[in-house]
Parts: structure tokens; sequence; C-alpha cells
């Protein structure tokens, strides 16, 4: 690998992760947006056990000076790092990307796992020896990699993908708000179909469960590697689709696979 | 052996296998332990059986009088709105119990201080109880509102056999209204 290949790498990262920034701010959900939540769940998580105790979170929100710097940060760092790459504005950026992930899924009261992709990534850029920036873009591949076998293997092991009224259940719990919202919407139609075909359903849920195991093979070779990119893509549209979930900030993975 | 990257890793930069080992065997740890500590995420995605039963619960929210269909937002604002207006309805209908309580009890054992965790993790009915306000300043930052108040109703459904939705019970859960 070359230098020129991780300067291809960060240039495509953090260009992504300015459109994301801006995405979120459009979406009115960065840290000076949330408007001072005032209910949080941290559910089990240690991390986020200590964060609260430490009242972080809680200093970053309710500091309207402290949030908007934050939100300015996350979005410069990334300008910063595709104008002059330096290691420093990449660890900064994983620490307050790390903190918003926090806040977010705090403040949102649920744990969110979609932006791992931009987090984990962020780390390769920690490193401005090209031979262990090298080695870091693999280990974030088989991190992804990792992510999404293990969904394969917790469908299986929780015996899910066994049932074959699972995901016309899931079906039915996602799309009950929609469908109530917008009772003669063209998606209300699709949705509909979805859950009234249970064999649909089922062999969509055991073809995801399928997909995401095949992405095993990339642990023992990279030659299908572009493959595996397209069936997330696939994957990525059909769950919009289906389940009504945008996985465009997960999509971020998908940079292991093709450079 | 000399294909796996570890030992590639390994053989040319200890520093950085070190820390590749000590990530996932803390990854591993966490998922036996089956308590998510983040970066050590559980990628279970959709893969936990819930009994639904027949009802489904939604939200309606009316702002000034106005219903807004939050489901068809940008999916990170009706993720926001939505998952906390679930976890207010369930603290509202459970006299603000929570089950992180439990899991104060138990850690309490190893840090000590329990008082600081029942402060510092858990809600407290007076910051509850303004969520209806909250949700109406974060929806009045998007757009000017003459008469600013909010009506917050949830909902239980059931799907009938044409899989149109038939209310079985309505409540109002919470409403604000700013007087001037």
């Amino acid at each position: 690998m070359s230098i020129s290949n991780n300067n291809k790498r960060g240039k495509y990262y953090f260009s992504f992760v300015v459109i994301w920034v801006i995405y979120r701010f459009w979406g009115n959900t960065l840290f000076s947006q949330l408007n001072a939540p005032v209910i949080q769940s941290p559910d089990v998580d240690n991390t986020f056990w200590l964060l609260s105790i430490l009242s972080i979170p809680s200093f970053i929100i309710h500091n309207q000076i402290i949030a908007t710097l934050l939100d300015i940060m996350m979005l410069f760092l990334p300008l910063l790092y595709l104008l002059k790459p330096n290691k420093l504005y990449a660890i900064l950026f994983t620490i307050i990307i790390s903190l918003y992930h926090i806040c977010f899924s705090l403040y949102a009261a649920h744990h969110f796992h979609s932006l791992m992709g931009i987090i984990i990534v962020s780390t390769v850029f920690w490193s401005d020896n090209e031979n262990r920036k090298d080695k870091l873009w693999s280990l974030a591949r088989y991190y992804f990699l990792f992510a999404m076998v293990s969904a394969a293997l917790w469908k299986i092991g929780r015996g899910s993908v066994f049932d074959p009224n699972f995901m016309t259940e899931t079906l039915k719990a996602q799309h009950a708000q929609y469908i109530f919202d917008f009772p003669n919407s063209l998606l209300t139609g699709i949705y509909k179909w979805t859950i009234d075909s249970t064999n649909f359903a089922r062999w969509f849920y055991i073809t995801a469960t399928a997909l995401e195991l095949f992405f095993i093979v990339g642990f023992f070779t990279k030659k299908f590697d572009k493959l595996l990119a397209a069936l997330f893509l696939i994957f990525a549209v059909a769950n919009f689709f289906v389940m009504g979930i945008f996985s465009f900030e997960l999509a971020f993975f998908i940079l292991t696979l093709l450079i | 052996m000399e294909k796996l990257f570890l030992y590639q890793l390994l053989k040319s930069d200890k520093l950085l296998f070190s820390i590749a080992v000590v990530f996932i065997a803390f990854q591993l740890f966490f998922t036996i332990k089956g308590v998510e500590t983040f970066p050590f995420v559980h990628w279970g995605m959709y893969s936990e059986k819930k009994e639904s039963g027949n009802a489904f619960t939604v939200f309606e929210i009316k702002v000034a009088d106005k219903k807004v269909s939050f489901s068809d937002m940008i999916d990170c604002k009706k993720a926001l709105i939505g998952h906390s207006l679930a976890k207010y309805a369930e603290l509202s209908s459970n006299n603000f119990w929570e089950k992180e309580s439990e899991v104060i009890e138990k850690r309490a054992e190893t840090i000590g201080n329990k008082e600081l965790l029942r402060n510092e993790i858990l809600n407290d009915s007076a910051s509850v109880k303004k969520y209806p306000y909250w949700l109406l300043q974060y929806f009045a930052d998007m757009r000017l509102l003459q008469n600013p108040k909010i009506e917050i109703t949830m909902l239980q459904l059931k799907y009938q056999p044409n899989l149109s939705l038939t209310v079985i019970n309505r409540k109002k859960i919470g409403s604000y209204e700013y007087i001037q």
C-alpha cells in the first residue's frame, strides 16, 4: 500500500464525514440543536454510566457555548484534515464523535449502533506512519466483517431466524406508527404487502441473515471485497424499503472494502 | 499461521497487535457478560424476540392543534423524537420506575455510592414532567408557532385482517401550553 492510497482513504472518509455533519445539522440533531433534553437513558452501558457519573454529557448539553463549539469542531476538524492531514485532527475528531454518539444515544434514550462505522474508521487516521495506517485500515475492515457476521450469529443463536412469524411481527411493530400516520401512502401499501405475505417476510429475514453470514469470506480473502460492498448496498436499500431503516451512517464501513 | 493477519501484526507491529488483542478480549468479555459497553457493542440487529401480543403502541403529537407526523421526518430526528417519546411514555405509566434502578442496586455493591448513582443515572420525575415543554421547544426551534401548545397522546392499535389499524385505547400522556 502506498502513501497515495492512505491519502485517498483520508479524502473519501473525511469528505463523507462533512456530508454526514451537514445531514445531522439538517436533521436538527447536532449537540447544540438537542435543546437541552430532559430525559436520559444510559441503559446498562458502563461507559455511559461513567460519563453520566462525571456529568460530562449534561455539562455539554446544558452549555450552549460548549455544545456549539463541539459542533463547529465536528465540521472543521474533517475539513482541516482534508486540507492538511494531521493525526491530531483525527484523534480530536474521534473523541468528539464518540461524545456525540454517547450524548445522542443517551438523550434519545436508545442504544444506537449507526455511528460505529464513523467512529471505528476515524481511528485509522490516528497515526502518521503509513504502514501502521494500512494495518489500522485492515483492522477497521475486520471490525466491519465481525459486525456483519456477528449480526447473523445473534439471529441464529437467539433462534429468531428459525421462527416463521418473527419477521412479520417485527414488521408490524416497526411500521405501526407510519401506517397510522399515513394510512393511504404508497409506502404504506408496500409495508402492508410485506406484512401480509408471511413467506416474503420470512425469506427476507433468512436471506438477510445469510447475506450477513456471507461476510465471513472476508476473513479469508479480499477477493470478494467489491462483491461484499455491493451486497451491503443491496442490504441497505432493501432495509430502507422493507424495514424503513436508513443505513447511510453505517455505510461508512464500506470504504474499508473499496479502497 | 503466517497468513493470519494477527500473526503478521505480531511480527510487524507489536503495539498495534497488543491493542487489537485487548480490544478483542474486551469485546468477547462484554458479549459473554451480555452488557453493551461502548465501544464494545452487540451487533444483534433485530434478532431479539419480543412479546408484542396483538396491540402496538404509537403516538400522536399535536403542535398548535395540528398533527405532527414524525414518522416521515429525516431519520436522525425521527430517532430522537420517537425513542425519547417512548421513554417518556414508559416513565409516565410506570410511576417513573426505571429498569436501571435494579442495576444500581447491584453495581452499588462494587462502587459503593448508591445515592450518587441514583442521582446521575436515573431520571428525576420533575425533569421528566418537563418533556412536553422540551418537545414543544424542539419543534418551535424549527418553525414559528402562533399558538404555542403541544398535546401528546399514546394509542394502542390493533391490526385488522386487511391490515388497517384500529384504535383500542387512547390516553393523553402529556401537554403544555405557553401562556403569553
